[in-house]
């Protein structure tokens, strides 16, 4: 049998297969053939070494009715959400046709979900309602879903507390390469589950973002005044930014680097396996575990106001670096021992964030508590009102009764809500019966 | 040997040769024969099956004029061996229990 008539023979016996599927079980034969050709034996010799055809399309066969039933699995979940958020009917599914290598999400003021897809295929779900303009486009390997609300933005979270919950769902496909984007405003993003080699960067605003169990290249966060957090996630590196809020890394594992960035907010991590870890924050402690032992890592350390347990290294040369920096917050890293797995690695006593905070002085004492420290979900970002430093509404900035703080040292600008003064540096300003008093005697 | 057991192991062999550095069909199926006895069409749903499982990416390479499908372990694949390894013990234990039994 020639090469034409066996690839022909075994195409036939793989009808239900997908057409990429057979060119790629063709693809692999035609090289097999040309590789066995080229280290000396005939093409039918190479072709009778590879047995029956109705032998290899059912053990083709096979293989794919095994994956089929766990992507059954994973879309009975997806009904699951469905029924749960209770929009079954009105959800509508936005899909990308062919294979691509860019998934773009951009919304405003709605929460993001990004979860792994049942089938392979980039998908959006999202239940548009009157306002909402939606457009998805496909081109050149790109996937994008726009979400508008023509509607004055700033009503677009009254209606979300009268419609209900209002949110995206993003679906990835599984070992995905590419790049996925998600963008929103005043929401939080949540990614769980996605198991691939993606660039992953999601970008929010007055939110919180988590991301759960994740496994993918690269991971970029952004967001502003909410939480980070990060649990039981693996890939080449990580940064992640905020402000206002603290930021949380528990049993990752990270083969490049961990950079965390915020202000006015603790960082913890807790198990954490990353050859360059660098944790910066202000008015803020940073706290938590380390795999490895502490003399393999080339270490900088710096606070101000506080104490700190790692000694400065300076210049080491060592293949493991860690640097934290904060002022007004306390650190203390506790190192594992000898780097092992992050899941076999013995579980450390969890850090407490919301813990004692000794050494912090009272100006990073709100930040701990910003952006929702409570658990409990309620309406997209809002939720976080009660805790928050200041809210935006009316066009107007309302500071919450722990007052708001802004700069460092001198240049520290902190409004008290208690008693109506502001203080810059040590200078203070307040507003008496309706003068303005500058640097006024104490009483 | 059992079908399901010399599947496992297949997988993780498929693997290690992975580990030495990136190969393609032909040179895995020789690679692997080395140790176990291996035929092109089961290697072919094993690799969709890594793959599937991001364990190994691929990459298509010119070679003489025509194309080479490349197979490369990923931190995944690379963990798969080191989970494998460390069942080691156990398999060794399960062993002595039999063999123990057998007297």
């Amino acid at each position: 049998m020639n090469r034409e008539q066996f690839l022909g023979d075994l195409m036939d016996r793989l009808g239900t297969l997908s057409e990429a599927e057979c060119r790629k079980v063709a693809e692999y034969y035609d090289e097999l053939i040309a590789d066995g050709v080229e280290s000396g034996r005939s093409e039918e010799e190479v072709i009778a070494s590879f047995g029956q055809a109705e032998g290899i399309a059912g053990q083709i066969l096979a293989e794919r009715d095994s994956l089929q039933s766990k992507k059954e699995e994973l879309r009975s979940r997806v009904e699951n959400w469905q029924s749960e958020s209770g929009e079954r009917g009105g959800l509508r599914e936005y899909r990308a046709k062919g294979p691509v290598e860019m998934i773009v999400v951009e919304t405003r003021d709605r929460r993001v979900e990004v979860r792994e897809s049942s089938d392979g295929q980039a998908r959006v779900w999202f239940s548009p309602r009157e306002g909402d303009r939606v457009s998805v486009e496909e081109a050149g390997g790109a996937f994008r879903f726009l979400h508008k609300a023509s509607f004055f933005s700033g009503n677009a979270w009254i209606w979300n507390l009268h419609g209900g919950e209002r949110k995206v769902l993003l679906e990835v496909p599984h070992a995905f390469a590419g790049t996925v984007c998600v963008k929103t405003t005043n929401s939080r993003i949540e990614a769980e589950g996605l198991y691939g080699r993606e660039k992953l960067q999601l970008v929010s605003s007055n939110g919180r973002i988590a991301v759960t169990g994740c496994t993918v290249n690269e991971l970029k966060l952004k967001t502003s005044n909410a939480k980070i957090e990060i649990v039981e996630a693996a890939g080449d590196a990580c940064d992640a930014s905020t402000s206002n809020g603290k930021t949380i890394v528990r049993e990752s594992r990270f083969t490049r680097h961990l950079w965390l960035e915020t202000s006015n907010g603790a960082i913890c991590v807790e198990n954490i396996d990353v050859p360059d870890i660098s944790l910066c924050t202000s008015n803020g402690s940073v706290k938590g575990t380390v795999v490895g032992r502490e003399e393999d890592y080339e270490i900088y350390s710096h606070t101000t106001n506080a104490k700190s347990n790692l000694q400065t290294t300076g210049l080491s040369g060592l293949d493991r670096r860690l640097s934290v920096v904060t002022s007004n917050g306390g650190i203390h890293i506790d190192f594992t021992g000898s780097p092992t797995d992050v899941e076999e690695s013995a579980r450390q006593e969890p850090c407490d964030p919301d813990g004692e905070e000794s050494e912090c002085t009272v100006a990073c004492s709100w930040g701990e508590n910003f952006a929702g420290d409570d658990e409990e979900d309620g309406e997209d970002g809002e939720d976080e009102e009660d805790d928050a430093p200041f809210t935006l509404a009316d066009g107007q900035v309302h500071i919450g009764q722990d007052g708001i703080c802004v700069g460092e040292g001198e240049n520290t600008v902190r409004i008290d809500s208690a008693d109506g003064t502001i203080r810059i540096g040590n200078g203070k300003i307040i507003i008496r019966n309706g003068r303005i008093e500058i640097n006024p005697e104490e009483e | 040997m059992d079908v399901q057991r010399k599947k496992g192991l297949l997988d993780v062999c498929v693997l290690a040769v992975l580990r030495r550095e990136p190969s393609y069909g032909y040179k895995i199926i020789k690679d692997v024969s080395e140790c176990i006895e291996m035929s092109e069409s089961t290697l072919y749903p094993i690799l969709r099956r890594l793959e599937a499982n991001g364990l190994v990416v691929t990459y298509t390479q010119q070679y003489g004029g025509r194309t080479r499908k490349y197979y490369e372990i990923t931190e995944d694949g690379q963990r798969r061996i080191d989970a494998f390894m460390n069942e080691w013990d156990e398999i060794k234990r399960i062993y002595t229990f039999i063999k123990g039994a057998e007297q």
